[in-house]
């Protein structure tokens, strides 16, 4: 890991904010007054769109920012349209209350915006309560927001002041409120992190102010975000009240990151000593004449701020992170509030959990037996017709049967109506002289003949010639039963035909 | 108490249970018919089943057999069998309505003893009368009045008894059973 020391990162007692008398009324977009040449007469951005500049489309992304360190407190009104455009800048002296700053700073981008622009309510704070410091992270970084937030609020916890002793909130719960680069690729992760009650201060206080809070990021060290994409390595030297931050980039990543302090005023000899030895050397403007004069020989170049160089390129690197710009991805940024997560009570979500089974048990026996109901359904209606069709095979079988028998009476009446006649003809004409037939009578079984015969020859003639007569109306003679009658000089016999068994 | 359950978690478990019981609610009348539908199924399972086709067979042979029969005639008018035997000279003594009898009737299955074509008759087509006769006449006449009812139609003598007189002079004792 790769981390300032701590003890430059504390503030000094020498670089509290000087009050001075004129406070409030000093404007300038230089960031170290003392040690710059003097600053162009506020409102300069303003003085350069009267100057006939175009106009910023409307639809162009505008942002208001905020940088305080304890000695000043400035602001500029960016606008992006393919490249910065300093729409007004401000610099009061810092108060105790940061409050107080941005109602002086408002009143001042107000008035030193162009015709027919508004201050942005979207805002960023450049902020030296911000500290920052590139960390490695195990697992090559693939760690879940929370996991990753509680690393690098250890890491960076050293580095900030200690938290005043105050009453519990829930804005105070974490110790350190952190943001991370999403820079791609591997690396060391840079990170930033502030006090969570600093944080909520601050918030609280763009509020009042009518701003809406974006992010915070550190007071030094935004400027990497405004060098271009490079292969080779370099470091990015910034310049502040007291404090001066070398960043070192790799492959587009920053990958170290250092804030040295020192006394105000001694902010060129400092970095004098932090010059690069084998890293191409960009130093954010506005440049201090004395550095220029320190580095007169060295290689150099200098990262221009927008509306050349009136407002600092820290700003503008903020500024370029916030609205989601090229090379913002750099940067790191605190949140303006903690990620809100929905925190459900144990016993909710038990209920929760039982319901959610119940439902779904509920639900899966419902469609289970639907289902299954629709089979049965289907089912019981195909054994219903089949029971029906059974009826009706059952009542057809019935109705032919009865057909059948009818139609067999039916043939059986025709045939004997053709039959009878012809019968009893054949019956008169086989009764010889000497038999007498007495009676004729149709039995179930067949025919029965009764009658008186002279002899018993006679009988035997007569069933000799009508037995082949009957034989066609399917009726078999029986054998003749002849007996003497009593006191009569004649036989008395009696012959039985039967009907065919095959024809009942 | 210590050990006791505290009240969210008696209200969760009240909840819960509420819920089940919602659901055993809500799936009961289902599985009921659920229940019912397969025993409604099991019930017709046992009873003869038959296929569309089986029944739309037997209709046609049922009334392919219909057709290949002839229709039967019409039965006589009223008036027409006493006006064919008076023309065959046939003297009608008795005429009433036929009834099987008893014994034919509620004659035994075992019985061997065909039943009579009357008897059958009217037992398969109880809506048809048949006619019992007793007449007197000669053998030639009978034989005309046979000849008659076969031209008339549908009539038909179904059983016939004669009897001649002891003394071997007069007409004929007839018996018939007919069907008009």
């Amino acid at each position: 890991m790769i981390q300032p020391e701590p003890g430059q990162l504390l503030t000094e007692p020498s670089a509290e904010p000087a009050r001075g008398p004129e406070r409030g009324s000093e404007s300038s977009a230089a960031e170290v007054a003392s040690a710059t040449p003097p600053a162009p007469a506020e409102p300069a951005a303003s003085d350069a769109a009267a100057a006939g500049a175009p106009r910023l489309p409307r639809r162009a992304p505008r942002l208001t920012v905020v940088a305080r360190d304890p000695g000043r407190c400035e602001g500029a009104v960016l606008g992006w349209d393919g490249g910065w455009r300093a729409l007004a800048s401000a610099s009061v002296p810092a108060s105790p209350e940061l409050g107080e700053d941005l109602g002086q700073l408002k009143q001042e981008l107000s008035a030193a915006l162009p015709a027919g622009e508004k201050l942005p309510r979207q805002a960023i704070l450049l902020w030296s309560e911000v500290v920052s410091a590139c960390v490695e992270l195990p697992a090559g970084g693939r760690l879940t927001p929370e996991r990753t937030e509680t690393l690098l609020g250890w890491e960076l916890e050293p580095f900030l002041a200690p938290e005043p002793v105050h009453e519990p909130s829930g804005e105070a719960q974490a110790e350190v409120a952190c943001g991370w680069a999403r820079a791609e690729g591997s690396g060391p992760l840079l990170a930033c992190g502030v006090r969570p009650r600093a944080r909520a201060a601050a918030r609280e206080a763009f509020a009042r102010a009518g701003l809406r809070l974006r992010g915070l990021y550190p007071r030094l060290g935004c400027a990497a975000a405004e060098l271009p994409a490079r292969v080779e390595p370099s470091v990015v030297l910034e310049l502040g009240r007291g404090a001066v931050a070398t960043s070192r980039l790799e492959r587009g990543r920053v990958v170290t990151t250092r804030v040295a302090r020192c006394a105000v005023g001694s902010e060129v000899d400092l970095a004098s000593s932090l010059l690069p030895r084998e890293a191409a050397l960009e130093i954010a403007g506005p440049v201090p004449g004395e550095l220029r004069e320190a580095l007169l020989g060295e290689r150099w170049s200098e990262l221009v701020g927008p509306g050349s160089g009136v407002v600092a390129a820290g700003l503008a690197g903020a500024a370029r992170h916030a609205l989601g710009l090229s090379g913002g991805a750099r940067l790191a940024a605190v949140p303006p509030a903690r990620a809100r997560r929905l925190r459900l009570p144990a016993g909710l979500l038990k209920g929760l959990a039982g319901s959610v089974l119940v439902l779904g048990l509920v639900g899966g026996v419902e469609v289970q037996l639907e289902r299954e109901l629709r089979q049965a359904r289907a089912a019981l209606g195909e054994a219903e017709r089949r029971a029906q069709a059974g009826q009706q095979v059952r009542g057809l079988r019935q109705r032919l049967a009865a057909q059948r028998k009818s139609q067999a009476l039916e043939r059986e009446v025709r045939e004997r109506a053709r039959g009878l006649p012809l019968l009893l003809r054949d019956l008169a004409a086989a009764i010889p002289p000497e038999l007498e037939l007495r009676s004729a009578k149709e039995v179930p079984g067949g025919l029965l003949l009764e009658g008186v015969s002279l002899d018993e020859l006679a009988v035997s003639r007569f069933v000799g010639a009508l037995a082949p007569r009957l034989r066609a109306h399917d009726l078999a003679a029986g054998l003749p039963s002849v007996s003497p009658a009593e006191g009569e000089p004649y036989y008395r016999f009696s012959l039985t035909f039967t009907r065919h068994p095959e024809r009942p | 108490m210590k050990g006791a359950p505290n009240t969210p978690t008696l209200l969760l478990g009240l909840g819960l249970g509420l819920l089940c019981a919602w659901g055993l609610l809500r799936v009961k009348p289902r599985y009921q018919e659920l229940k019912r539908a397969r025993a409604s199924s099991s019930d017709l399972a046992r009873k003869p089943s038959a296929t569309p086709a089986e029944v739309a067979r037997l209709r046609r042979q049922l009334a392919d057999e219909r057709r290949e029969e002839p229709a039967p005639g019409s039965p006589l008018p009223p008036g027409e069998l006493s006006r064919l035997a008076a023309t065959a000279g046939l003297v009608v003594d008795v005429s009433d309505v036929w009834e099987p009898p008893a014994s034919n009737h509620r004659r035994s299955s075992s019985s061997r003893e065909p039943a009579s074509l009357p008897a059958r008759l009217a037992e398969h087509e109880r809506e048809r009368v048949l006619i019992r006769w007793r007449a007197r006449g000669g053998f030639r006449g009978l034989i005309h009045f046979l000849e008659s009812l076969r031209a008339g139609g549908r009539a038909c003598v179904l059983e016939l008894s004669l009897t001649a007189p002891e003394a071997g002079e007069g007409p004929l004792q007839m018996d018939m059973v007919l069907a008009p």
